[in-house]
């Protein structure tokens, strides 16, 4: 499997040390969901997971911190959340509306 | 089968199919089961124009009844939206939007500096490059002029007033040439089941990124005049054209043609997203196609106006309403949009 790889786990290091950009052009919480417009103006909704970790990204913090923040809310254990949180930037820099830069 | 049935079966299907993958992402949470706020509204600035369109659902320019909204009422009304979170998406149409002179772009101002993105609905009359300069700052989805024949002599007896087609041709090029997505829309009369493929042709001249192809809305002054509803053969001869011409044209023009009147109302009665027509006297409505006033933007507190909204969808009334829809011409048997008196919820 490609996530006990190598490769996936230098993946993962640099992910963790870099920093998640938000590139929403508006965004609005509607209970659990958040409401995203990106920069193709396409509206798109988000679950409670992906919301919590796109109001954590604030442009300072490391995808590493946000792990660390989002873990004491979630009682997930830390391997599987990470994996979780790289599925969801993969999704979110698909749609356009996250951009990784390194610290 | 015929082309009128084989369509009314597609938009049906889609229908289904929308509200169900609706109600998966709502049991997935993905998506809101209730909006607490709009997302969409579409602002009829002004009863007020400079044309006298022969179909023209809401009658404008006819004086009816005067504005209540003013412009200063439509930049405080958006201020009010603001301040509660705002909208993603505003259309604005009248009437003609563009009468409503400074304050219409006082008006998008505020609603931009929220990050807003609009459609514009206009018949391109007053549009000159002083308006082009202001518009451009903005973010549309679409810049929607209005063009109902290739030919001018159609095209302005249609719309009443001499020269309306040269103006809307030349706002219509200007607006594309200046990056703002051009949405040409069109209404099929039987004068020009003939020459679809022409207007197809004028638009992508023009530079359109869409053009729009409506049946004629049962409603207002299209009662008016009878004589420019499609007949059943007319409507099946409309239906055929079309699919082949947005097959055709497929990689120059992305060609929409409208759904029929009970389809878009069925649709919106499952919907709970898109809201609501403010009027230019602050009446706010379920949807243009449909008589039923919901609240007063000047008299009530737009959040309680939308805790209504979803309800009244389903209220008696509204559903009497849409099973009076002719699935085929679209004409109501229980009231007459803009014709009769309003209904209020």
């Amino acid at each position: 499997m490609y996530r006990d790889s190598e490769s996936y786990a230098v993946v993962k290091e640099i992910l963790l040390e870099s920093v998640p950009h938000v590139e929403a052009v508006k965004t609005r919480e509607e209970g659990d969901i958040l409401i995203v417009v990106g920069n193709d103006k396409r509206l798109l909704f988000f679950n409670e997971v992906a919301k919590d970790f796109l109001l954590l990204c604030d442009g300072q913090r490391r995808l590493q911190e946000i792990v660390d923040t989002l873990g004491e809310i979630y009682d997930v254990e830390k391997n599987q959340l990470i994996d979780d949180l790289i599925d969801t930037i993969q999704d979110l820099q698909y749609k356009r509306i996250l951009r990784m830069e390194a610290a | 089968m015929d082309e009128i049935e084989k369509r009314l079966k597609r938009e049906k299907a889609s229908v289904v199919r929308v509200v169900n993958d609706r109600e998966r992402l709502i049991a997935e949470g993905s998506y809101p089961a209730k909006f607490d706020f709009p997302i969409a509204m579409q602002f009829e600035l002004t009863s007020r124009c400079n044309l006298r369109c022969k179909h023209c659902y809401n009658r404008s320019g006819e004086n009816r009844a005067p504005d209540a909204m003013t412009g200063d009422d439509w930049v405080a009304f958006a201020k009010k939206l603001v301040a509660k979170g705002g909208l993603f998406e505003v259309t604005i149409s009248g009437g003609e939007p563009l009468l409503l002179g400074d304050k219409l772009f006082e008006l998008m101002d505020v609603l931009h500096e929220d990050n807003t993105t609009f459609n514009l609905i206009s018949n391109g009359y007053l549009f000159d490059e002083k308006i082009l300069d202001r518009l451009k700052k903005y973010q549309f989805y679409w810049f929607q002029i209005s063009m109902d024949s290739s030919s001018s002599e159609r095209h302005d007896e249609f719309r009443g007033v001499k020269g309306s087609w040269k103006r809307a041709a030349n706002a219509a090029y200007r607006i594309a040439l200046s990056g703002i997505p051009l949405r040409i829309a069109t209404t099929a009369t039987p004068r020009e089941l003939d020459h679809l493929e022409e207007i197809v042709q004028m638009a992508i001249n023009l530079g359109a990124s869409y053009l729009i192809i409506g049946e004629v809305m049962p409603s207002g002054r299209a009662f008016d005049n009878e004589e420019i509803f499609l007949s059943r053969e007319q409507l099946n001869q409309f239906y055929s054209t079309t699919d082949e011409l947005i097959k055709r044209y497929k990689d120059k023009l992305s060609i929409l043609v409208s759904s029929s009147p009970r389809t878009q109302l069925n649709y919106f009665s499952t919907e709970k997203l898109d809201g609501a027509v403010v009027r230019p006297n602050g009446d706010v409505r379920l949807d243009c196609t449909c008589p039923f006033v919901i609240g007063n933007v000047l008299r009530d507190d737009v959040e309680d106006i939308w805790a209504k909204y979803a309800d009244c969808w389903q209220s008696p009334l509204v559903k009497k309403f849409i099973e009076s829809c002719d699935p085929i011409s679209g004409k109501n048997s229980f009231a007459e949009n803009y014709n009769g008196a309003d209904i209020y919820l």
